[in-house]
């Protein structure tokens, strides 16, 4: 009875992608929160990798002016980005509250300086709305949708998009 | 099972063979172009060598069968057959069997790389045909001078035969100390995963998934065994594989004492192995075998019958030279002494210095690993400088703290090192791909040439030996097609008919220096001069008073050659430009040194790694930048009477009767510094490729050893920077690319101006791309 083997076989794959699901389900609804201004932004937990205390940040050239640099992590050199300059907000000065979220995407580290960590929230996805049309805002471009939690409202940011995508409304002025 | 899992394992099993076979490759290659140095100078062929390659198509025809690759099988079986007329010494050989057997190495290689990525070998099957045909035809050459009529050769797709080296008996097949100690680590590990599986079956025999995991080590370890001709190892291993087939695949179930009578297989295999990596060569007498009642026993009638005929199949081919450890005094019972005679004969053929030195042990890790490793070292000098020179520390008297921190100091600093090294590899396998081609070089220019190898065993950077094989084969095709002149010349002017074209590499001063030189004609002064005025690299007046050094180096320049026709090898002017940039990408450079009528010779020296260099760190404002320390010519405080405005704007310093141009680094990278006026600040002279140029900045900080690092992908380019380092406190600084800033500097690229334009579109098309 050679079916035995492939029994067996079929068996384990099912309960190693069972596995994996799992954990992929745990971290499926979390969000780690932060604060930028008056508001409360959202990023997948699955994407971050550490949150590290602002660094001395050394500019590099020939970059848009959200792209603050590089900084030394424990012997690799990742780029930062202010997210506050990413949205067009005004500049603050950086103080003890001051963080660097580092997340990771396709396997690139970026660093995203924030006003101040907030927590780790579990938003289900019922609680999730779409993100509004209306608004002119330059950071309405990076957000994946608004999530509920109790009376607050929090902004979920989509990171790739924050990492990567180019933004045709916030071209300098001549576009 | 799915057919996904089977193509899975198909292709694990073609990986296999496609790697082994590869390097077995590399290493027979040479040895097939000794053939022809040997034939050629003597006569005679040397039926060691022959012999050697003989038993590489065999066992290449016996694995490509095994992995259903009718290709390689076919000419593999063809060039075997023309190979064994040699060695019966029925026809003589030229090097037109040598250019056949290269051509069939090739096309063996060709296959490997087309199966790699497709697993489908049937786009080759024509080119298959031709070269079976052409070695056909070799092989009816010789019969027909022979006047014998030979056999008509077995249809092409035939499964491998018994060879016709079990008939022999006198085939001696030498390996490599190298092959074998690549052998013996990589089947140390099928043991150690084997053993550990049947280890974890015994304690739970309903996984069969352990029982297949030990199969498929115990098979590979059979496929080494019988490739590198060790039967009596493949026999064992056979038989391991053939109780565990049974029990994988649910048809048995484990008995008691069968999973330990395997691993005593397995522990006899271990052994063995063992013995051969540790280049113990000892001939085994025929009679004297690994006991096979207790495994046969295992099996069931048939199957007992079946390996008892693989064994006495075997045992034909056992009469050609076995390798085979001695086993004293052990009196387990799954070892049985037949014959009881355990004859231990060192080797004495082996006359490779190589093997004499003791093994080193040594296990594979992959590069990423040893980049982390290297990162962390690093970031453990920094942190070690940061407690050391730590402010809080100063000032106070504490015993015995001076002695424990130089102390960690030195043992960081060995570390380092050591984390270094281990991205060294000898250069030997580099050099050794060069054999073949000096040889197709010397037969498609008709020149003769002789290649000699110093220094193979020079240990270099692993990137470097990424990168130093295409400039090395630009460099010998120069040296066999302008250097070397044609037999007839060189004879009129007293030197022997064959040419010698050197490769050498040796470490010197903190770099690599590797050399290609030649015996031929020499640079041609006049010749080069005439070139260079002709397309107006430089001028008459200029050319006639230029320093032979510089005349050599307008080689170099783009665009230049000299040979008087281009032929197929080289002279269309690319290539010598692209060795110099090549060479620069590693931070080295050329030498040239030359004698007319005496020979010339290319000196490439590079770093010996190039994760380390000496940098000189200046700061601008709050922004420090890394200069490498070789393109610094010096640096001065200038007098404003030194200074020049050009009309557009360009400042010129004057030194020495010199005019160089000034950058403003922090109008370069537009930052605000200490100093606007020149004279309040600081001038570096940095050179690159002749040009100069003058930084402005506000002082130098200091010179020390810097780790490069990339700058992180996400940033794509920027301009003239080519890394950053990581400084003594932990914070980052950009490395100038001098080369690139010189370059935009003589472009006459106002490059503050249009730096602001392009920047915004310079990132939008790198993010587009990052995605």
């Amino acid at each position: 009875m050679p079916t035995c083997a492939k029994q067996k076989e079929m068996y384990e794959t099912r309960r190693l992608a069972d596995a994996i699901e799992l954990e992929e389900d745990t971290q499926e609804d979390k969000f780690l929160t932060f604060v930028l201004g008056d508001e409360e932004y959202g990023i997948e937990i699955r994407h971050v990798t550490e949150i590290i205390c602002i660094h001395n940040i050394t500019s590099v050239p020939d970059m848009p002016q959200y792209v603050r640099g590089v900084i030394n992590l424990r012997g690799k050199v990742i780029p930062v980005m202010d997210v506050r300059l990413r949205f067009r907000m005004t500049e603050r000065k950086y103080d003890d509250r001051t963080c660097i979220i580092v997340i990771s995407i396709a396997e690139q580290p970026v660093g995203l300086i924030v006003d101040q960590v907030s927590e780790v929230l579990d938003i289900p996805k019922s609680e999730i709305e779409p993100p509004p049309c209306v608004t002119k805002s330059s950071s309405s471009l990076f957000v994946q949708g608004m999530g509920k939690v109790g009376d607050m409202v929090k902004i979920i940011l989509n990171a790739e998009k924050l990492a990567y995508e180019v933004e045709e409304a916030l071209k300098p002025a001549s576009a | 099972m799915k057919p996904k899992n089977e193509l899975q394992e198909k292709r694990e099993y073609m990986q296999e063979f496609v790697s082994s076979s590869r390097e077995l490759l590399d290493d027979v290659e040479p040895q097939i172009v000794a053939l022809e140095k040997n034939a050629a100078r003597s006569g005679v062929v040397s039926d060691e060598i022959l012999n050697n390659i003989f038993r590489f198509f065999h066992t290449l025809k016996g694995t490509a069968g095994f992995v259903d690759l009718t290709t390689i099988t076919s000419v593999t079986h063809e060039a075997e057959t023309l190979l064994d007329l040699f060695r019966k010494g029925r026809g003589a050989l030229d090097s037109n069997h040598v250019d056949l057997l290269c051509r069939t190495s090739d096309f063996v290689r060709t296959v490997m790389d087309t199966v790699e990525n497709s697993l489908d070998e049937s786009p080759l099957s024509e080119t298959a045909a031709g070269i079976v045909a052409e070695l056909r035809r070799a092989i009816a050459i010789i019969a027909r001078k022979e006047g014998a009529a030979i056999e008509a050769p077995p249809a092409p797709v035939s499964v491998p035969e018994p060879s016709p080296a079990a008939a022999d008996g006198d085939v001696k097949f030498e390996l490599t100390s190298q092959m074998r100690q690549r052998f013996s680590m990589e089947s140390l590990e099928l043991c150690e995963e084997a053993e550990m599986m049947l280890l974890a079956f015994e304690k739970a025999p309903d996984n069969l998934d352990l029982a297949t995991t030990a199969f498929r080590a115990l098979h590979s370890l059979k496929g080494n065994c019988g490739f590198f001709g060790y039967d009596e190892l493949e026999r064992v291993s056979h038989m391991a594989e053939s109780i565990l087939d049974d029990i994988r695949s649910g048809e048995k179930k484990a008995e008691p004492g069968q999973i330990s009578s395997i691993l005593s297989a397995v522990d006899f295999i271990r052994n063995s192995v063992r013995k051969i990596g540790e280049n113990k060569i000892m001939e085994m007498t025929s009679d004297e075998h690994y006991s096979d009642n207790q495994l046969a026993a295992g099996t069931d009638e048939n199957e007992g019958a079946a390996s008892d005929d693989t064994r006495d199949g075997r045992r034909t081919e056992a009469s050609c030279v076995q390798v085979r450890p001695a086993f004293k005094g052990r009196d387990d019972a799954s070892y049985e002494k037949t014959g009881g005679r355990t004859a231990v004969a060192s080797d004495g053929r082996d006359a490779d210095p190589a093997s004499k030195s003791a093994a080193q042990p040594a296990i594979r890790i992959g590069i990423k690993k040893l980049d982390m490793l290297l990162d962390l070292v690093g970031e453990m000098v920094i942190s070690e400088a940061m407690i050391a020179n730590n402010p809080a520390l100063k000032g106070f008297q504490i015993p015995g703290l001076e002695k424990a921190v130089n102390q960690l100091d030195k043992i960081t600093r060995d570390i380092q090192e050591v984390a270094l090294s281990m991205r060294m590899i000898p250069i030997a396998q580099t050099f050794h791909k060069m054999e073949r081609l000096v040889r197709d070089l010397s037969i498609r220019s008709g020149k003769k040439v002789n290649l000699t190898i110093t220094g193979e065993l020079t240990e270099v950077d692993k990137t470097i030996i990424e990168q130093i094989a295409d400039p090395l084969i630009h460099l010998i095709r120069n040296s066999v097609d302008h250097g070397l002149e044609r037999p007839e010349e060189r004879r009129a002017s007293g030197k022997s008919e064959e040419g010698c074209v050197r490769l050498e590499a040796r470490h010197a001063a903190g770099e690599v220096w590797i050399t290609v030189g030649d015996d031929g004609k020499g640079l041609d002064r006049k010749k080069i001069l005439d070139k260079a005025v002709e397309k107006g690299l430089v001028s008459e007046e200029t050319a006639r008073g230029m320093k032979d050094d510089d005349v050599w180096k307008l080689i170099f320049e783009p665009g230049f050659s000299t040979a008087e026709k281009v032929s197929s090898i080289s002279g269309r002017g690319v290539g010598m430009d692209v060795v110099k940039k090549n060479i620069e990408k590693m931070r080295g450079k050329i030498d040239i040194r030359t004698k007319a009528g005496q020979g010339s010779e290319m000196v490439l020296r590079i770093p010996l790694t190039l994760a380390i260099i000496e940098g000189m760190v200046i700061r601008v404002g709050r922004s420090r930048y890394t200069i490498p320390i070789n393109s610094i010519c010096e640096s001065l405080k200038p007098e404003p009477k030194q200074i020049t405005v050009n009309p557009d704007g360009m400042e010129i310093i004057r030194i020495r009767g010199e005019l160089i141009p000034i950058v403003r680094l922090h109008e370069l990278y537009d930052i605000r510094p200490d100093f606007e006026k020149i004279a309040d600040g600081l001038l570096i002279i940095v050179e690159s490729d002749g040009g100069k140029c003058a930084l402005f900045a506000d002082e130098l900080v200091g010179q020390q050893q810097i780790v490069i690092k990339g700058l992180a992908g996400y940033l794509g380019h920027v301009r003239s920077v080519s890394g950053c380092a990581i400084l003594g406190d932990g914070d980052i600084s950009l490395i100038l690319d001098i080369g690139d800033l010189i370059d935009a500097v003589e472009k006459g690229n106002r490059l503050h101006q249009d730096g602001c334009q392009t920047k915004t579109s310079a990132m939008r098309v790198r993010t587009t791309q990052g995605l």
